[in-house]
Parts: structure tokens; C-alpha cells; sequence
């Protein structure tokens, strides 16, 4: 009744007072697109929009007028129509299914508080306003504000399983004014008011105010956050009930509100195939003109003296039309209709082939790869740039608490393996109960955010907890696996976790629990890259902030003169080596202060509009003045065959990026041990705090990477970043795009979707791999975002277009799945053009037979059939088709390039296409006509000559034999499938015209039984099948022979084994084998010099010298020479890395890491730690 | 979980691992294969071209010699001795039966018997619909459209001085012509009317005619000589009833007479075709193999590793 069309600015949500929330809409969720009564109009609308099949309708319009069509309408009203039929009867299950997904949420019953009255109510009836009450494991139906729960104090977790993935616990709490309204009884009489931003999409933010009465003062006004908030979608857990107040409803939820439908993806190939489209359809407009100037002028000046013609003397106007458009319709088949659907279904079985795929499954997550984004697996095929995340992408996310560094002394740090849990020193120092020591690790068990849970078995005795003595098992659930691991190695130095109430946290320190209260959460953030808790001690009452970070945010908060440089020189030997640091911190707050800080908070807090900065800016104040704790190291191992993917990928020609939020050293610690960053290569930092220096610091690299004949690498902190990436973007892009690979370190989400935007802004194919949420953005922007299934939740996952559950496994997408997909829709695109345009070209040139009249040399049943059915069915089958086997991908990344580079898809392939169809078309005709032409064919047993009829079926005959044979001879991979397909179809044309001859309603009555009994039939397919085809065979043999690609020597090497009895790559699979065992070792490709010419030609020159394939020694040389070759490779790589290895370690310090290098007994502590994936002889080589 | 793993485990097809064949094109096989091929098809070639050769053909032009309406008499005499069968036709040159507007212009069921309405008629006899245009179901021609109103109408009579030959007009459609597409309507139109442009229907001439030339340049079957033989050193005579008017778009008319072989009539180019082919093939095949003798693909060579 008020403002509904207004733009709503504010709402409010009135408890137990429904006239007033009115205006708002009702609880209705609809996910779905259509209703029963609009789904056709608007499904036809939708398709109609395309430009395509704006176009074959025209065609098939135009194919009602009689006068103008060469065949009849079916031909293009029954495909168009099969094909709108298809895509309908697919959006239509969709929508059904979405239908009753709607439904069933829609009329879930849910107990509610409306006008003082306890009711229960459809979801769909909730409105704004109302007082919902959950039960424990329920899905919340609505956005609600968290009043009160079974718990006193109105807090209770939930799980945010079906907004982010997270399967982990949050708490929520309710305000405390609101936490004793429990009961329906005491709700009935609530009258509170909540203030909040009209609907909106971002969940993580609810800036808001409640008041208890509606005519409450400025003072009583109580601010809310996203504490407070249940949003729809989520599942209460672990508490028995909650009452929340509805705010935000139906689809102006926030969930509501993030549904977007996303961006329909095109590949780059479905790209190029609408430009040959395009292309096709312009050459139509040409021909349509030539032809149809042509056809009337024949017309004018030979046609009307053609009295059996009997063209009348004056004529309608629009008789000059109808030459051209006869053409027009004719050529209406070059652009082939079906195309669009019959790749539709191969991206759809390709990505199927994905999820079946049992080598990228997974046994310890029991998961296998799944594609989300079923469309653009050719694409995976094409990338020429990785950015990776590091964490839980090249790296297990299973955190190791390795070692630590306390007040200057260093634990855990005698080997590189050996751990500080274990370290005797540090368990002395526990037993002994020395503080700093005590005080280090209640600042990792206290500043967290973890829930500690129980199994069920224990709940009863409670009690006994404390007690127990045995390791109590203690799952702790946590969002960030960090916290957990710091949390447990704290516990498991007996300085224990156990309980999290609301305010209460429960440290159990030698067998004695200690209790805290927690004042305030100053939660850590990507942004703030710290975290901090306020803390009183009940006991003694005093007051602790602790805090743990970045070491270079800790270090701009830390209490000037303390003795910090053992401490800095430990974190960065742990850096170095790999591992993930944070610096501790504490001091000791007064009541004067907190009293202060408390109400700078409350006030900050009570904001509604940029609440988040002026947090911000209480916090950044507080946490100051800190007294330096000491120093965490954990531990993430690399995973499976990282290095090995990322080498292979490398040698695919991909470059490979990587982007981290850790720091420098961490990340070229890792960048080092997973093979990004050989040791051979040279490191640049990029460098500067604002725009003059970074643009110096870009000018001078430049400078000394021209006259560079080696791989150089760059290395940019994210502070540089955002200043590189503005306006001296260029410069970085130009340098980056030299550079073998660019390291980003300490970057944001927005920074990392920032370098994935500035290269695919150069028309470069990108790809983005990462597992946590501050991937997301860039997984969002990359042409193809893959997502690894890990251990930061979903997030990731659902952004993605490919989900994988190891980082090894995107070798595999890529260069098997990615290449094969790209190798198969370009053949089924090109050759489709190729048929169509084959077929039009027959068409076309029969017309010089015709006066240019526009007459269709095939009848209507033929023109169908060819389209429908003939070509249409067997290709599918190429689906089968690989042009090399996935063992020598693997052995040849080079291969990867075919793809990449777009070779098997380009002007040149087309040209080709495009001439062969144009060469076969005409020659087909020409022939034809030579044989048949009146001058003497008759027919041997009856005398009678040809009709138009009986040569159209004998042209129809041949044209399927040619592309019978055309498939045979693209087809490179020979299955069961294959032949039967292909030969069977060749088998069912004869059938079918066999028994379409038996039917005397039918043109063709009778006409192929006469074609089939003549010599002359026969001996005209062999010619024009041998006339068409040798040319094409004899050029792909000359090409194979002379002028091999590397997929034709590739292939050779396989049927050399085939040939010899061994299964397919005998050698390459004892390399394989070889290489298993050697752990971290990569398989080398043909540009490590040696191995390359013998490996790749060994078998060619027992080929080619004498016969094609002559039998070698028994015992296979090439297996021997192959495995030689990599030991050497490995020894050479060995030596190479030990000399590198110092010169880097010089280069590091050179770039500002090493600032002294005095400390003798830590650097060899130091140097026996190095990360897990390095080689001892590292140890040796430091000391 | 595991079962479905095993089901997927167990699909070779999943999992893309079908056994397969992979041929190449190996010099081992391309280079005989061309060579074989070639030389079968010279051999194929020369076959064909000498049975062409067999076949005696006598072709005369008679419109250049005969006007329009009046009678004339051509003869031949057959170069040697023709065997039966001979067959007889008449040949229409820059003729295009298969033109757009004269293919489709015909009613293949009015031709079957049934009696169309000026609406069915209109739908795909245009230009000749009905006489005078007249838009009445009486006055659609029998059988409408322009092939029918453009038959072929002159008498040929083929004689020995004064002996009429024994050319059997009969047996010169396709039989199943004759079964299942024509058939006569019911009452048979009258043939003294106007609208009727034929008054048989299954009149094997008006049914050679009705099956369209595929192109324009074309001969019909007028008639066979089933017995006997034409022999050489004779003279023969046909007779003309010269109706048909070719003139004006630069055709011309002549009558023919040949006896066949297995490959039917006096057409060589099929032969030319196969010899071409065969040699092309086989000269090919002689390079490919030279190149591989001599100079097979060098190996070793920088190039084949030069991928970047």
C-alpha cells in the first residue's frame, strides 16, 4: 500500500505486528525459468534469439513458396523442428526438476510467531516479520535474525554446507537483550524492530539494528551483525532450538539474491567455428549472387526462346527474385544445421568421459574429477597460462606443526624432518612449566577459532575429561587448517583446548583447566592478515590480547627494543625451507584501556554503512605495543607428482604462474621443490612502494633479461603488484610474458583475479586452479577455472568449471581429456563444413547442366537423409577417435601444443577443407556428367537412356561412398565401434534404398534396382570414388612421409610396437615404470638434447633405411638406451643443482632476505631442515 | 561407491581404453597399392574402350535437311552388319528437360489415373494448367504441364526401299513405368477435345517422354529391332513426319541407331577415364617409389625436433 514501487531503502522487520511487514513478499522461493502456460512461447522466443536459427527459419519459410524451392519443405522444417524439439524437451526436464525442488522447499511446514499467535505454516507463507522456530538439523527457510536458543545465552552453531561448501561449525549468538526470550509464550510479546539494508547479495556482511520496542531512543538501540544472522540455507547443528525474526524472504534472500544464472562459457574454438560460420554464410550471399545473376540473364537471353519453357511475356514483379532465391535455398545446406546440436552432445559426452574417468580418481577422498561446466572441455586443450594457488593446490593443506622459535630459541630444528613436538628441549621446557614457553602455546590454544568436539561415547562423563590421561581424542573443528594444527600441537604439549562456551574458553595446562573469558574476537582476515583475542583469566583476572600473523604486520606492532633479530632469522630460515610461519605476540591489557577499547568498539560497531573500516580502525589501534612470542613453522607437503605435472605442463608450452598469498621465501622455497622454477633459472624481484620505483625496477629487469640466453623468473609481492598493475601495466605485461614463469607472492584474492585479467586481456587462454575461497575471484575470471576438491571447503569447487581432487590430475584434464576434446570437435566441426559444403558444390554445379535454373540435383529424401542421417550419425563416433595415443601425450607434452596453438583448427586446415570439398564436389559432377552424357550411355539391357532421377540417385550413391571412405580415412583410431559405423552405415544406405525401391509411391520406385544391375554404375563408383579420394590419400601420405608433424612420428612410434608384438609405448611404459621409482624425478622430453634425437628416432632408423618396420635385436635397445639416458639425466641434473643451489642461496641474500649471516649454529640448524622434497646433498652443500 | 567403480572400471568405453587399430600410411603399403591400382585401372580402361568399340553406331541429323511439317526420307547405310537387338532412338541436343521449371511442372497423380481439380492442377502444372487459362475443373488439360504439352510428336518410320522394318514400338519404357506409374483415367479423356494433350496414357512414347532427360543433350528409344539384323553394304531409309520445331532454340535433332554391349552404347569416356586415372596412379606411384629408393626420409635431421 505504500512505497512497493519505490526503491525500498530500509527495512524493517515489525515482531508480532504483520500489517506493517505487508509490503513485503511472502516466502516463495522459485528457482524456476518457466510456468506450465508460458514455457512455449517463451522457449521458442528464447531459441529464436539465436542468429542462426533466426536464419534456417527463414530458409524454411521461404521453402513454403513452391515456386522457389529446389526440394521440398520437410527437408529443413523436419531437422529445425527435431532440433528446437531437443533443446525444448532439455530446458523443459530442467525446469521440471526445478519445479519440484521449489515445491518440496516451498511447502516444508515450519512453526512460526505471527500477530502474538503460535502457528504452524507453509515455507511459502513466511513473511517478513515473523518469528521462525528451528529445530536442531533444520534448513533454515528464510534469512533470519538469531533471537534466542535452548542455550541460555542464545548462541548455537550451524553449518553453511549449501551456501560455501563449509562443512565446519560457526557459531552464532544472539544479542543478550533477546537470549532470554525462549519460549513461544515470551515471543508472543516481543515487539522488537530489526533495521536493515534493503535485500542484498553479500552474505558475509549484516550491518543492522534491533530495537526492542518500535518507539525506542537513539541510546537503546542495539547493533547487529552477521553473529546474529541465520541465513536460508543453513542447518542448525548441535543445539536443540532457536527463534530467530524473519528479515529477508523467498528470493530477496541473500542466498536468493546470489543466484545468478552465470554467463554461458564459449570456447575458443566454438568461437572460431562462429566465425567460419560466418565466413560460409558470406561466401552463400556471393554465390547466391553470381548464380542468381547469372540464371537471369540465361534466362532473358536464351531461356525465353525456349518454347517448352514457356516463359509468358510479361511477368509478376517479383519473378526476377526467384532465380536467387533458388539459389539461396539450394546453398542453405553449406551451413550445416545440425552442427550446433551434434556438438552440443559430444561436450556433453566429453565431459562426461571427465567424470567416468578412473585415473583421476581419487582413493583416499574416494572422489573422481567432475566437470560442473559441461561445455568447454575443448578448451582445456587450449591453455597457454596456469595461475595455481599454492596452499592445498600444489601443496597436501595437511598442516604439520614442524617447528617452532621461542624468545630466540629455536626448537625441532636438529633435522629436517624432526619436529618440535619432539623436541626434548621443549618438552623439558613444558615440564619444567617455564612461562614463556607456557605462555607461547596458550597464545596458539587460546587465539583461534576452533570447536572442540567430543565422540558421542564420552558425553556423559564429562568430568573424567580433565582427568583422563590418555589422549583424550579431541576432534577440533576448524576453517583454517593452520589454527588446527597450532591448536594440536598445543594440546599435544599438554597445553589442551576443551571447551569453547559463548564467553568462556577451557585450557587445560598440566591437568589443570584455566578458564578465560573471551572479551573480544578481533577475527582474522585476508586483508588484516592477523588475529587477535581479548582475554581475562577468571582466576587472576588479569587481562591478555594475543595475537599471531604475518610476520611483516606483527613486526609494524611490536614494542620497540626487544631483542628480535634470533627470532627474524629463524622465521626466515623456516620460510626458506618451505615451511608456512606466523609470529606470536601478546601484552597484557588494564581495565582502563579495555573499558576504553570497549567502547570505541560498540560505537564502531553500532555503524551501519562501512562498519568494516571503522573496525578497523579500533582494532589497528589497539593492537599495538606487542611483546614478541617467538615464531611458528608448520609444515604443508607437496602432493603427489607435482613436481613431474608441473615439469610436463611446462614442456606442454603452458606457462605455469603462481600465485600465493604466502611470503617471498615460502614461495620460492616451493616454487624451487615443485620444478616451477628449475635451478638454472635466474630470479628477478620486482620491486618498489610506488609507481617511479616499480616502473625503474621493471626497466632495469628488462634491461638485463635482453641480452639473456637463459630462463629468467620474476618474483612480485602483492604490494608491488598493485601499483604494477596500474599504470605501468604495460611494462610488467611485456616483461611477464618473457619471463618462464612469474611468481606472485602475498597477494589478495582481488590482486591474483587482477595478473589472471591482465593476461587474458591479451587474448591468451587461462587457467586458474586453486582450492580455497580466496581463489574464487580468480577461478571466476580464468577462461577455465578448475577447483581442487581439498580441504578449505567448497568454495572453490562450486566456482569451478572443473573440480579435481589432486593437482596431479590436471596433467591428465589437460593434456588428455583438454587435447583429445579440442582434436575431436575441431574434425567434427571441419568436417561438417566439409560435407556441406561438398554437397552444395554438387548442387551448384549441376546448374551449368540446367540453364542456372536452381535445380537441386538430389530429390528431397536424399537431401534429408544425407544431413539427418548418413553423415550425422557416424561422426558421433569419432567421439572414439584419438590421433595418438594418452601414454605418448604424456611422453610428449610437445603434443599439447597441436592443441594449444590451435593446429588442428586454423585458416589453413579450413583452406583445406574448403578446397578438397570444392575439388570433390566438382569432379564428382563433372564425371558424372561425362559418363551419363546423352552422347551414348544406355542403359545395357532395355536400351532406355538416363532420366534426371536415375543419375541423381547414381550421384546420391557415390557421395555417400565418398564420405563413407572420407571417414574411414580421418579416422585414426580403429575401434569395434568404428568399424561397425562406419561400415554398417555404408551396409544400411544399400538396405534402405533397397527396400525404398520396392515402394512405388516413391520417386525413386524402382530406379537403384536398375543402377545396381548396370556395369556402368559400378565401374562410375570406382572411378569417381578412386578420382576423389586418391588426391586426398596421396597428399596425407607425401605430408606423413616428408613433411611429418610431431603427432605423425608420435603415431609411427606406435604402430612400430604394435607391429612388433609389444603392447603400445613397451619403452615408454618401462620409463614410466623407471621413473616411479625414482622418486621426485621428472620424465624427460625430447629437449634435454641427447634423450631427445635417440629417443624419439631410435626406432625410425631401423624403419625407413631398408623396409618400413624391420625387426630390431631381440632385447629391446631403445628401452636400454632410454633408461641410460635419463640416469645421465638425472646424475647431470644432480651436479647442476648442487652448483645452482649456491649461487642462489648468494642471489637471496643479494635481494634483501639475508640481512646478516652470523649466526653459525642456527644457520646449520637451518640448513638440516630443508623442505621434504629437496635432496640431502642440499645439507651437505649449506654446511 | 565401489560397485559403481567396478562398473566404471569395467567400461572400456569409459574409460577410453576400446582396443584399437591404427593404420598409417606407410610407404609399405601406399606405393604397391598405387602401382597395383594404376595398372589394373589401364587394363580396365583399354577393356572398356575396346568393347566401346565394338558397338556400331549410325547417327543421323535430320532437321537441318527436313522443314517443319513437310515429310522426308534420311538414309543410312550401317557400316557392317548390326545385330539385333538395335535400337533406335532420336536425339535432342541444347535441350534442357531438367530445367527448374520444366522438370516440376507435371502431376504424377493425374498421371496415375486421377482426374485433378483446377486447384491441384495450379499447384504444379503452371504454365499448362487449363485451356484459355479458364480457372474451371472441365477445362484442365489431360494430363497438364509442360512436359506434356512439349512431347516430342514426329512419326519415324524406319524402311528397306519400301519394306517397313519390323521396329517394335512397344517396350521402350521401363516396365515399371508402365505397371505402376501411368495409368489411364476413368472415362478416358476424349481426343478430340481440346484440353487433351494426350489421350493415352500409357503410351510407351508419351511415357519415354514423361521421364525427363538428366541432361541437354539427350536421347529417347523410339524403337527395337528384336530380330534380325541391319547389314552392312544396305540401304536404309526413315521416314519423317517433321513436326517438331528445334530451330528456334539452337537444337538439333538426329536419329540413331546402335546395338550395345556389356557396357551399353558408344561411350568411351568411361574407358579414357579409367586409363587417365590408371596412369596418373601408377606414374605417382613410380615417384613415390623413386623418392623412397633413393632418397627415403632423412633421419636425424635438427628439423623433426624443432618444435617451438
Amino acid at each position: 500500500m505504500w512505497r512497493k514501487k519505490n526503491q525500498e531503502t530500509k527495512r524493517l522487520a515489525f515482531a508480532n505486528n504483520s500489517l506493517l511487514n505487508e509490503r513485503y513478499v511472502k516466502n516463495e522461493v522459485t528457482n524456476s525459468k518457466y510456468k506450465w502456460w508460458n514455457f512455449i512461447p517463451l522457449n521458442l522466443w528464447e531459441q529464436f534469439g539465436r542468429f542462426m536459427n533466426q536464419y534456417f527459419l527463414l530458409i524454411a519459410c521461404l521453402q513454403l513458396w513452391t515456386e522457389i524451392t529446389p526440394v521440398d519443405p520437410e527437408t529443413t522444417w523436419g531437422p529445425l523442428a527435431f532440433i528446437f524439439l531437443l533443446a525444448a524437451l532439455k530446458e523443459g526436464l530442467d525446469d521440471l526438476n526445478r519445479h519440484k525442488g521449489d515445491k518440496k522447499a516451498n511447502e516444508r511446514m515450519y512453526h512460526i510467531i505471527r500477530d502474538e499467535e503460535p502457528m504452524d505454516v507453509m515455507s511459502k507463507d513466511i513473511s517478513v516479520g515473523d518469528i521462525l522456530y528451528l529445530e536442531e538439523n533444520m534448513e533454515s527457510p528464510c534469512d533470519i535474525v538469531l533471537l534466542s536458543s535452548s542455550n541460555e545465552d542464545g548462541s548455537c552453531y550451524i553449518q553453511t554446507a549449501n551456501l560455501d561448501g563449509e562443512t565446519d561449525l560457526k557459531p552464532r549468538i544472539g544479542l543478550p537483550n533477546t537470549a532470554s526470550l525462549g519460549t513461544d509464550e515470551a515471543l508472543c510479546s516481543f515487539k522488537g524492530l530489526v533495521e536493515c539494508k534493503p535485500p542484498n547479495p553479500d552474505i558475509y556482511v549484516f550491518d543492522s539494528r534491533l530495537k526492542m520496542q518500535p518507539d525506542a531512543s537513539e541510546e537503546e538501540i542495539l547493533s547487529l551483525s552477521v553473529s546474529q544472522i541465520i541465513l536460508q540455507g543453513v542447518h542448525l547443528r548441535n543445539t536443540e532450538y532457536v527463534y530467530g525474526l524473519t528479515v529477508y524472504t523467498g528470493n530477496q534472500s541473500k542466498l536468493g539474491m546470489n543466484k545468478l544464472t552465470p554467463d554461458t562459457k564459449w570456447t575458443k574454438i566454438d568461437k572460431q567455428i562462429n566465425r567460419t560460420t560466418l565466413v560460409i554464410f558470406a561466401c552463400q550471399f556471393l554465390f547466391l549472387l553470381i548464380f542468381g545473376i547469372t540464371g537471369g540473364v540465361w534466362k532473358s537471353k536464351t531461356g525465353k526462346d525456349k518454347f517448352y519453357l514457356y516463359y509468358p511475356e510479361d511477368e509478376q514483379w517479383y519473378q526476377p527474385l526467384v532465380i536467387p532465391l533458388r539459389f539461396m535455398l539450394l546453398m542453405s545446406l553449406m551451413i550445416p544445421i545440425s552442427l550446433k546440436v551434434t556438438l552440443d552432445i559430444c561436450k556433453y559426452i566429453y565431459a562426461s568421459l571427465i567424470n567416468w574417468d578412473l585415473e583421476m580418481w581419487d582413493d583416499e577422498n574416494e572422489m573422481g574429477a567432475h566437470a560442473s561446466n559441461t561445455a568447454i572441455s575443448e578448451d582445456l586443450g587450449q591453455i597457454e597460462y596456469i595461475f595455481s594457488d599454492k596452499t592445498g593446490t600444489l601443496t597436501e593443506n595437511i598442516m604439520e606443526f614442524k617447528k617452532c622459535s621461542i624468545f630466540g630459541k629455536s626448537y625441532g630444528t636438529k633435522h629436517r624432518n624432526s619436529s618440535a613436538l619432539e623436541d626434548p628441549e621443549l618438552l623439558q621446557a613444558i615440564n619444567e612449566q617455564r612461562p614463556e614457553a607456557i605462555l607461547f602455546f596458550k597464545n596458539l590454544a587460546l587465539n583461534q577459532s576452533v570447536v572442540p568436539s567430543y565422540p558421542e561415547t564420552d558425553s556423559d562423563d564429562e568430568d573424567d575429561l580433565s582427568d583422563s590421561d590418555e589422549d583424550q581424542e579431541i576432534i577440533y573443528k576448524a576453517s583454517s587448517p593452520d589454527e588446527e594444527a597450532l591448536v594440536k600441537a598445543a594440546s599435544k604439549l599438554g597445553i589442551k583446548f576443551t571447551e569453547r562456551k559463548t564467553d568462556l574458553l577451557t585450557i587445560v595446562v598440566n591437568k589443570k583447566p584455566i578458564q578465560y573469558q573471551l572479551i573480544q574476537t578481533l577475527e582474522f582476515s585476508s586483508e588484516r592478515k592477523r588475529m587477535s583475542v581479548l582475554v581475562r583469566e577468571v582466576d587472576s583476572r588479569q587481562i591478555f590480547l594475543f595475537t599471531k600473523g604475518a610476520d611483516d604486520v606483527i613486526l609494524e606492532r611490536i614494542r620497540e627494543g626487544q631483542e628480535i633479530t634470533k627470532t627474524i632469522k629463524h622465521l626466515e630460515r623456516f620460510a626458506k625451507n618451505g615451511l608456512r610461519t606466523l609470529l606470536c605476540g601478546y601484552r597484557t591489557v588494564s581495565e582502563e584501556e579495555l573499558e576504553e577499547f570497549l567502547k570505541e568498539f560498540k560505537k564502531a560497531n553500532n555503524e551501519i554503512e562501512n562498519r568494516d573500516e571503522a573496525l578497523e580502525k579500533v582494532f589497528s589501534k589497539f593492537e599495538q605495543d606487542f611483546i614478541l612470542l617467538g615464531a611458528t613453522a608448520i609444515e604443508d607437503k607437496l602432493q603427489d607428482e607435482v613436481p613431474q605435472t608441473i615439469r610436463i605442463l611446462r614442456e606442454a608450452g603452458i606457462k605455469f604462474w603462481m600465485l600465493t598469498g604466502d611470503k617471498f621465501s615460502t614461495a620460492v622455497q616451493i616454487a624451487k621443490s615443485c620444478n616451477l622454477m628449475p635451478y638454472d633459472g635466474l630470479l628477478f624481484p620486482i620491486e618498489g612502494g610506488d609507481q617511479g620505483e616499480v616502473e625503474n625496477s621493471l626497466d632495469k629487469i628488462s634491461e638485463e633479461v635482453q641480452n639473456l640466453d637463459k630462463n629468467f623468473y620474476l618474483i612480485v609481492q602483492g604490494s608491488t603488484l598493485k601499483i604494477a598493475l596500474g599504470e605501468v601495466k604495460h611494462k610488467l605485461l611485456n616483461l611477464s610474458l618473457q619471463a618462464s614463469s612469474v611468481i606472485c607472492c602475498r597477494t589478495t584474492p582481488q590482486q591474483k583475479a587482477g595478473v589472471v585479467q591482465m593476461v587474458k586481456e591479451l587474448g591468451k587462454m587461462t587457467l586458474s586452479i586453486g582450492d580455497g575461497g580466496n581463489d574464487v575471484t580468480m577461478i571466476q575470471t580464468a577462461h577455465v577455472g578448475v577447483g581442487i576438491a581439498g580441504r578449505e571447503g567448497l568454495q572453490a569447487v562450486r566456482a569451478s568449471d572443473y573440480s579435481i581432487s589432486r593437482f596431479k590430475f590436471l596433467r591428465r584434464l589437460m593434456l588428455v581429456h583438454g587435447r583429445y576434446s579440442y582434436y575431436r570437435t575441431t574434425f567434427l566441426a571441419q568436417y561438417s563444413f566439409y560435407k556441406s559444403i561438398f554437397f552444395c558444390v554438387i548442387q551448384l554445379a549441376f546448374n551449368f547442366w540446367t540453364g542456372f535454373s536452381g535445380m537441386s540435383f538430389f530429390n528431397s529424401l536424399s537431401v534429408m537423409t544425407y544431413n539427418g542421417v548418413f553423415t550425422a550419425i557416424p561422426i558421433f563416433f569419432f567421439l572414439l577417435d584419438k590421433d595418438v595415443s594418452e601414454e605418448s601425450v604424456y611422453l610428449n607434452p610437445h603434443l599439447y601444443r597441436d592443441s594449444s596453438q590451435g593446429r588442428f583448427y586454423n585458416k589453413k586446415t579450413l583452406f583445406w577443407w574448403f578446397m578438397r570439398a570444392i575439388y570433390q564436389g566438382i569432379l564428382a559432377m563433372v564425371m558424372l556428367a561425362g559418363i551419363y552424357q546423352g552422347r551414348g550411355y544406355i542403359y545395357p539391357s532395355d536400351g532406355s537412356g538416363i532420366d534426371n532421377q536415375l543419375l541423381s540417385m547414381t550421384g546420391f550413391t557415390i557421395v555417400i561412398q565418398i564420405q563413407t571412405f572420407t571417414m574411414a580415412l580421418e579416422t585414426k583410431h580403429w575401434t569395434f565401434y568404428n568399424h561397425f559405423i562406419i561400415w554398417g552405415f555404408l551396409v544400411f544406405f544399400y538396405i534402405s534404398t533397397i527396400i525404398a525401391n520396392t515402394l512405388p509411391n516413391l520417386e525413386i520406385y524402382y530406379l537403384l534396382f536398375r543402377a545396381y544391375s548396370d556395369p556402368i554404375h559400378w565401374l562410375s563408383c570406382v572411378l569417381i570414388n578412386t578420382i576423389v579420394l586418391a588426391p586426398v590419400i596421396i597428399a596425407k601420405y607425401w605430408s606423413a612421409q616428408y613433411i611429418p608433424n610431431r603427432a605423425d612420428l608420435v603415431r609411427e612410434r606406435e604402430v612400430y610396437y604394435r607391429s612388433r608384438g609389444l603392447p603400445i609405448n613397451a619403452a615408454d611404459a618401462t620409463i614410466l615404470n623407471n621413473l616411479n621409482s625414482t622418486e621426485g624425478r621428472v620424465i624427460p622430453a625430447y629437449n634435454s638434447s641427447d634423450f631427445g634425437i635417440n629417443g624419439i628416432l631410435t626406432p625410425f632408423k631401423d624403419c625407413f633405411g631398408k623396409s618400413d618396420f624391420e625387426e630390431l635385436n631381440k632385447k629391446d635397445p631403445l628401452t636400454t638406451l632410454i633408461i641410460e639416458n635419463i640416469q645421465n639425466d638425472i646424475l647431470k641434473k644432480k651436479n647442476q643443482e648442487v652448483r645452482t643451489q649456491r649461487e642462489l642461496d648468494r642471489k637471496e641474500k643479494n635481494i634483501g632476505l639475508n640481512k646478516s649471516n652470523s649466526d653459525d649454529s642456527s644457520n646449520s640448524d637451518s640448513s638440516t631442515t630443508a623442505s621434504s622434497t629437496t635432496e640431502d646433498e642440499d645439507d651437505e652443500l649449506n654446511n | 561407491m565401489s560397485e559403481v567403480i567396478n562398473q566404471l572400471r569395467s567400461s572400456k568405453f569409459k574409460q577410453q581404453k576400446l582396443p584399437a587399430r591404427q593404420p598409417i600410411l606407410k610407404p609399405r603399403s601406399v606405393i604397391p597399392t598405387m602401382l597395383i591400382l594404376g595398372v589394373f585401372f589401364i587394363v580396365l580402361g583399354v577393356i572398356f574402350v575396346l568393347s566401346v568399340d565394338s558397338v556400331i553406331e549410325v547417327s543421323k541429323r535430320y532437321d537441318d535437311k527436313c522443314k517443319i511439317g513437310s515429310n522426308c526420307t534420311i538414309t543410312f547405310e550401317p557400316p557392317s552388319d548390326m545385330e539385333s537387338p538395335v535400337y533406335f532412338y532420336y536425339q535432342l541436343t541444347n535441350y534442357y528437360q531438367n530445367h527448374r521449371r520444366y522438370v516440376k511442372s507435371r502431376d504424377d497423380t493425374q498421371l496415375g489415373g486421377e482426374n485433378l481439380s483446377y486447384e491441384e492442377a495450379e499447384e504444379l502444372c503452371d504454365p499448362i494448367i487449363s485451356l484459355d487459362g479458364e480457372k474451371k475443373d472441365s477445362m484442365v488439360y489431360q494430363p497438364c504441364g509442360l512436359i506434356v504439352w512439349s512431347q516430342f510428336n514426329d512419326t519415324l518410320t524406319v524402311k528397306n526401299g519400301d519394306e517397313v522394318l519390323d521396329f517394335n514400338e512397344k517396350g521402350i519404357a521401363w516396365e515399371s513405368d508402365i505397371e505402376k506409374k501411368f495409368k489411364n483415367p476413368d472415362p478416358l479423356p476424349d481426343p478430340d477435345s481440346q484440353t487433351t494433350l494426350q489421350s493415352d496414357y500409357t503410351d510407351e512414347h508419351f511415357v519415354v517422354w514423361m521421364r525427363v532427360a538428366a541432361l541437354p543433350t539427350f536421347r529417347k528409344l523410339y524403337a527395337i529391332l528384336e530380330k534380325g539384323k541391319l547389314e552392312k553394304g544396305k540401304q536404309y531409309s526413315v521416314n519423317i513426319e517433321n513436326h517438331y520445331p528445334v530451330s528456334s532454340f539452337d537444337g538439333q535433332k538426329s536419329i540413331i541407331f546402335t546395338t550395345t554391349t556389356w557396357v551399353g552404347g558408344k561411350n568411351s569416356f568411361l574407358g579414357y577415364a579409367y586409363i587417365s586415372l590408371g596412369s596418373i596412379l601408377f606414374l605417382i606411384g613410380l615417384g613415390f617409389l623413386l623418392k623412397h629408393l633413393i632418397k627415403p626420409r632423412p633421419l636425424g635431421k635438427e628439423k623433426y625436433l624443432k618444435w617451438d
